[in-house]
């Protein structure tokens, strides 16, 4: 059989190639999505060049790095991924989003899930609480401490707003330690400031965002969210999108003067007018794209709420200052809840920077006609654009 | 190690930033280049270093045919002054090179060419070539069944039929 074998090899091209090639053009085979592409009855592509030849299947089963990815089609297929990626850093992703997939088995995600402690990234996106959710969380919940996640770098939760308007996170999430967590997302997802999660110094994406406004939940102070961005100088993008209720007090004093992104490129707040105390710390530098929609739970809130006493313009005049002398992109939404287009130009008036592009959204008597800016006085050259539909926040990441 | 002759500087004319190179592939065609151009391979830049440690200057034979080999030297050249971060995980700035969509072209070409242009990159130590080819023959078993890949590649099923067919194949290999 050898001497067949060998016989067998030195007619095939391929074969010749040093297995370190071989392990090279394995290692562009893609993972999850083309994948799905095919079907339940096809295999992943690690299983499917372990049965091409008895080269492959060496070459293939001899490294671990290959086996990374785990499948959730079935549980054999996660449970031969799980074992020939020995203590590789394994991934971990159910995103039913936003194909529809039915070919999750709930027992495979499960048995991935139980490996927790040697993730590297997981993404459970539009999850239900059923059965992600409740595996991801609550799986270890009789235990008396949680595992930890040395590894972990990327977290993003996604829940299907059509099965529940938002869960608090609790459980094995709200409590491991994750000290090289990087990239942090959760949507529709509720979390404690004080959260291990939000303890990594090593954050650099930030995202946490409610798809209804909450209105009278119970929620954290926002000086522990200060104090929690506080310590995360190496963010590069951060997004709040309605992450407090309306009406939440920020006593004089409670937040700190300026809170530091050097690294910061981009800014997403949106939800109540807490935002704007939070916007007039931060310094961030020149180059930041902005983006700002503020205050609309006021207006949509059922609830007979008094208007905020806002200090939009002096957030923006101080946040603007600090930027330096470079502003390359500033787009502002929902601005004329503020008092429409004389209050925003005033406001603009003083800020000191020379601004090259200013975006505009929803700001009452701002139109797309170039009249509107005829007596707005900025440096040139800026771009000006505006619109007047509702913004509907992308998310090409999840 | 590969097979290194002595020439003279008339047969590799040059001094200072525009030194030539004299490379000779397996099918004895002398080809003439710039060390600038050739200096994203390890290996010739390993060579160059060995020159000017002993102030000699050399051919450099090379196991590939002169066709393979004019391949190579058209991608360094097309790449020439690029930083691929591949190459020089280092010195390369942020963001991703533009190169897919070149490579691509250039890498159509049929199936064992391919192979030996990796082979060629592999030997010459040219990540990023090593990377493109190997992307371009991963996309042709994208997707594909195990039989299929077996065709397109050239690969004989050498197992036999205890091994295809044991229950363990099936899940893990």
């Amino acid at each position: 059989m050898k001497r067949h074998r060998k016989k067998t090899r030195r007619g095939s091209p391929i074969s010749k190639l040093p297995e370190e090639l071989l392990l090279e053009i394995f290692a562009h085979l893609p993972n999850y999505a083309a994948r799905r592409r095919r079907g339940r009855d096809c295999p992943p592509h690690w299983l499917s060049v372990t049965r091409v030849c008895t080269l492959w299947r060496r070459v293939a089963l001899a490294c671990p790095d290959l086996w990374r990815f785990i499948p959730l089609e079935s549980e054999p297929w996660t449970q031969a991924a799980l074992k020939h990626s020995k203590d590789a850093l394994i991934t971990i992703r159910a995103a039913k989003w936003p194909k529809p997939s039915t070919l999750e088995d709930p027992y495979a995600k499960q048995l991935a899930l139980e490996h927790i402690s040697r993730a590297r990234e997981i993404t459970l996106v539009d999850f239900n609480n059923n059965i992600s959710y409740g595996v991801t969380v609550n799986c270890n919940s009789d235990e008396s401490s949680p595992k930890p996640s040395p590894h972990l770098e990327v977290l993003r939760l996604r829940v299907d707003i059509r099965s529940c308007t938002g869960l608090r996170l609790s459980g094995v999430f709200d409590e491991i330690p994750t000290p090289k967590l990087r990239d942090l997302r959760l949507h529709n997802l509720f979390i404690r400031w004080t959260s291990p999660l939000l303890q990594s110094t090593a954050l650099t994406h930030l995202e946490l965002q409610v798809q209804e406004i909450p209105a009278l939940r119970t929620w954290d102070c926002v000086e522990d969210l200060a104090q929690t961005l506080s310590r995360m100088p190496l963010l590069h993008t951060l997004v709040l999108l309605n992450v407090f209720p309306p009406n939440t007090a920020v006593p004089p004093g409670l937040l700190p003067e300026r809170l530091d992104f050097p690294h910061l490129a981009t800014i997403r707040f949106a939800g109540s007018s807490i935002m704007e105390h939070i916007l007039a710390c931060i310094a961030a530098p020149a180059c930041v794209e902005f983006a700002l929609v503020l205050n609309t739970d006021y207006v949509e809130s059922p609830l007979p709420l008094p208007l905020p006493q806002h200090r939009m313009p002096d957030a923006l005049t101080t946040f603007f200052s600090r930027t330096g002398d470079k502003l390359y992109s500033v787009k502002l939404y929902g601005y004329g809840l503020w008092g429409g287009r004389t209050q925003m130009f005033n406001t603009l008036a003083r800020i000191s920077s020379p601004l090259r592009r200013l975006y505009l959204d929803r700001v009452d008597g701002v139109t797309e006609d170039e009249e509107t800016w005829a007596d707005l006085e900025l440096p040139t050259p800026l771009l000006l654009a505006a619109r007047a539909t509702p913004m509907i926040w992308d998310d090409p990441e999840l | 190690m590969p097979t290194i002759v002595s020439v003279d500087d008339s047969t590799v004319p040059g001094e200072g930033s525009s030194r030539l190179l004299l490379l000779v592939s397996s099918d004895n065609k002398h080809i003439v280049v710039e060390e600038d151009i050739m200096s994203r391979s390890r290996f010739i830049s390993k060579q160059v270093e060995g020159f000017e440690a002993t102030s000699q200057r050399h051919a450099i034979l090379l196991p590939f045919s002169s066709f393979v080999l004019n391949k190579v030297i058209e991608y360094c050249s097309h790449y020439r002054g690029y930083y691929l971060l591949e190459d020089d995980p280092d010195a390369a700035p942020p963001g991703r090179s533009p190169v897919r969509e070149w490579d691509q072209e250039f890498l159509d070409v049929d199936r064992n060419m391919l192979l030996r242009i990796i082979k060629a990159a592999h030997y010459l130590e040219i990540k990023s070539l090593v990377g493109s080819c190997a992307r371009a023959i991963a996309d042709m078993i994208r997707g594909k069944t195990t039989e299929e890949m077996r065709e397109i590649l050239g690969v004989e099923n050498d197992f036999t039929p205890e091994e295809e067919h044991s229950p363990s194949s099936k899940c893990t290999g």
